[in-house]
């Protein structure tokens, strides 16, 4: 019945997105562009639209929710991306399209959404979807339309699901996993002294996911996790979690690492501040460092306390103020030239975004390395030779000082996990937590 | 109150009686109902812990956390699941559904098998009884509505049988005072009937019996009178020999003519 109710209102929601900058566009292609650009093309069938050398990709994302920051600045940072390529010609004379669906954090709606991508729309591939639980229910369904050669490229969710088999043939991931999170956070910690670590999860997929990648790399150095304590999925940030930081911190803890979303992260912090816990607290990338830290500043205001203190945060992307980095200053530019904004249809609840963030630069990088995939098929893209195009993919700068790769077995094209601190009203990489960190 | 007594006392007796009866089915359906539940549920959950072990050898020995955790939580939202817990050879806890911690009556349960990698589903059985939508409130409901019908009904049945006697003890008390005038009307055809069929027909047999007594006496008064007369001459006009011997307007018993013995009494 539920499924049922959702596919009704997914598919009542479903729009096209046809973003294109007014100038710039080559003779060929300009008339149609400038009809186009800036307007909601309602959907007909085809995804490789030859005649208006369009390509259109399925995203369907929390745009509503406690988690819809995180679709949102994801959108944002593709949005700009396809604006910036779609301004300069397109991906080898290819527009490209998003077509955006709501799924609200929540794996039904996700699974009805992709149904109706794959079968009314007929989009060319699935792209940018958010989440973990969301993207592990559509998986089997990716499989079930392997004859059709379909495939979720760039999926916002580190979960090693995605990258192992039987499923990994189906998906590309741009990002590091959460084993590579975790990892990164866990050697920080014992390099710093922390050999106590506990663990605060969703209960779902993605916590567990974050939780194993903790145990794994706890057990490489002989530990074990302290103490664990769960939360259910769509926590918002008014929840009261004291119950969970008294479970925690009776096993006395050095740290802390948080597997959640920003606002059930931000509550979790929030209430071991004030239980007067001064601990490192991590969180991973998916709990978006940005609005989390949009919570806490908010916080400090009510109560004069420094919440951002002694907080870790993992990220899979570098930082998008890193002037040396050529992406970065690309990725200031199109935002600040990019004239996103959410269609009204899908804009149910209020949300002010943020002019940069982690997860709309991850957005942005995840647009520019498919623009280079269509590029690379520009006579003639097709779904299947868009796997075999990614799978040939070596060592593609893309302007982070990390090259990306696939090929045969590795469908993630980056491994690199950074350590961001905030300090003095933003953020900062760092290389390694100091001994005694906070 | 008196009046009442046996109303109330029938009354209560049948309520209480009504209610051990209610309570004790509402007790033994619940907890047979319960029984049958826990024993389905059993099942159920057996048959659900074989079918996530079975279903996913692919990823059990892929060992990913993560992936069990995606396999149980697609049948998290099972009806009356409580829970869904896997458990390595090693005696960890790698998935469960449980917020914020697995209680220690489960984690008991896991200790109970170690060295064996254990599938778990179960439902909390404290619901069953307690929460306010649970079958065994679905079955005590109609109970109750039963019970509180036949309370309805003992107050009009009890009150049907008390009603005539309250009427029969009235009569009986007024005709007691001689009041043979007083009646009852009633009738039926069952014990209570008969009981008033009875006491009517007794007191007008003591009805007849006093009229015949009254007779009796006022004869002998008037024979002793006449023999009075005799032994003292009288005017005939004198009504004197006129005597008023039971209560105004009854007949002064002479055998002259008279005009009124209350006025004779008066004058007297």
């Amino acid at each position: 019945m539920s499924l049922r109710a959702s596919t009704a209102n997914a598919s009542g929601e479903t729009l096209r997105v046809g973003l294109a900058a007014l100038c710039l566009v080559p003779s060929r292609v300009s008339g149609v562009v400038l009809t186009l650009a800036l307007c909601l093309v309602l959907g007909w069938p085809g995804a490789a639209r030859a005649d208006k050398h369009e390509l259109v990709f399925g995203m369907s994302a929390a745009f509503s929710g406690p988690a819809r920051g995180l679709g949102m600045e994801y959108f944002r940072g593709l949005m700009a991306s396809f604006e910036h390529t779609n301004a300069h010609g397109g991906a080898g004379g290819w527009r490209l399209v998003l077509s955006l669906r709501d799924d609200g954090y929540d794996p039904l709606p996700a699974l009805s959404n992709t149904i109706g991508f794959v079968e009314q729309e007929r989009v060319f591939a699935l792209l940018g979807y958010v989440g973990t639980p969301t993207t592990a229910r559509v998986l089997p369904l990716l499989k079930h339309y392997e004859s059709e050669h379909m495939v979720l490229l760039f999926p916002f969710t580190g979960a090693d699901l995605l990258r192992e088999r039987p499923f990994d043939p189906f998906v590309f991931n741009l990002r590091a996993s959460y084993f590579d999170e975790t990892r990164g956070l866990v050697e920080a910690l014992i390099a710093a002294g922390k050999r106590r670590i506990a663990v605060f999860h969703q209960c779902d997929v993605y916590g567990r996911n974050g939780w194993d990648g903790v145990r794994r790399a706890l057990k490489a150095h002989g530990l074990s996790i302290a103490a664990s304590a769960t939360y259910r999925r769509g926590a918002v940030y008014t929840q009261d979690f004291r119950r969970e930081v008294g479970l925690l911190l009776a096993a006395r803890p050095d740290a802390v690492i948080t597997v959640g979303t920003a606002p059930a992260c931000a509550a979790f912090i929030r209430d071991a501040r004030d239980a007067g816990a001064t601990l490192p607290i991590a969180t991973l990338s998916f709990a978006d460092a940005d609005n989390l830290v949009k919570f806490l500043l908010a916080q400090n205001r009510v109560t004069s306390r420094d919440y951002t203190a002694g907080l870790i945060f993992s990220q899979v992307v570098p930082s998008f103020a890193d002037p040396r980095l050529p992406a970065a200053r690309l990725y200031r530019q199109a935002m600040d030239h990019a004239r996103v904004a959410l269609p009204a249809q899908l804009m149910r609840e209020e949300y002010v975004p943020n002019s940069r963030s982690f997860v709309s630069f991850e957005g942005f990088l995840a647009g520019q390395v498919l623009a280079e995939a269509v590029r690379r098929m520009a006579d003639a893209p097709t779904r299947a030779r868009l796997a075999s195009v990614l799978l040939g993919m070596r060592k593609l700068d893309i302007g982070i000082g990390e090259k990306v790769s696939f090929g045969p077995g590795r469908n993630q094209g980056l491994r690199r996990m950074y350590l961001v601190v905030y300090r003095n009203g933003g953020f900062e990489n760092v290389k390694a937590l100091p001994k005694g960190w906070p | 109150m008196r009046r009442h007594g046996l109303f109330l006392r029938l009354l209560v007796f049948m309520i209480a009686a009504f209610g051990v009866m209610a309570a004790a089915t509402s007790l033994l359906s619940g907890r047979e109902l319960n029984n049958s539940m826990v024993r389905e549920y059993e099942g159920r959950a057996v048959a659900l812990a074989r079918s996530i072990a079975d279903g996913n050898t692919e990823i059990l020995l892929s060992r990913n956390a993560g992936a069990i955790q995606a396999a149980i939580d697609l049948h998290q939202e099972m009806g009356g699941l409580s829970y869904i817990l896997v458990v390595d050879p090693q005696g960890e806890v790698v998935a469960h559904t449980f917020t914020p911690v697995v209680p220690e009556e489960v984690m008991a349960i896991v200790r109970e098998a170690p060295g064996k990698a254990h599938f778990g589903a179960g439902h909390d059985t404290r619901t069953l009884l307690l929460a306010p939508d649970t079958e065994v409130i679905h079955v005590a409901q109609p109970i109750l509505g039963v019970f509180l019908a036949f309370v309805a009904m003992a107050f009009f049945f009890i009150r049907g049988i008390t009603g005539p006697l309250r009427e029969l003890s009235a009569y009986a008390q007024r005709v007691a005072k001689h009041d043979f005038s007083a009646t009852c009307e009633v009738r039926s055809k069952d014990e209570i009937g008969s009981l008033a069929e009875a006491m009517r027909s007794m007191a007008g047999q003591v009805s007849g019996h006093v009229n015949q007594l009254e007779q009796s006496v006022s004869e002998a008064t008037s024979g002793l009178q006449d023999a009075w007369a005799r032994s003292r001459p009288l005017s005939a006009t004198s009504p004197t020999a006129c005597w008023w011997w039971t209560r105004p307007g009854s007949s002064c018993g002479t055998t002259r003519p008279c005009s009124g013995c209350s006025a004779w009494k008066a004058r007297t």
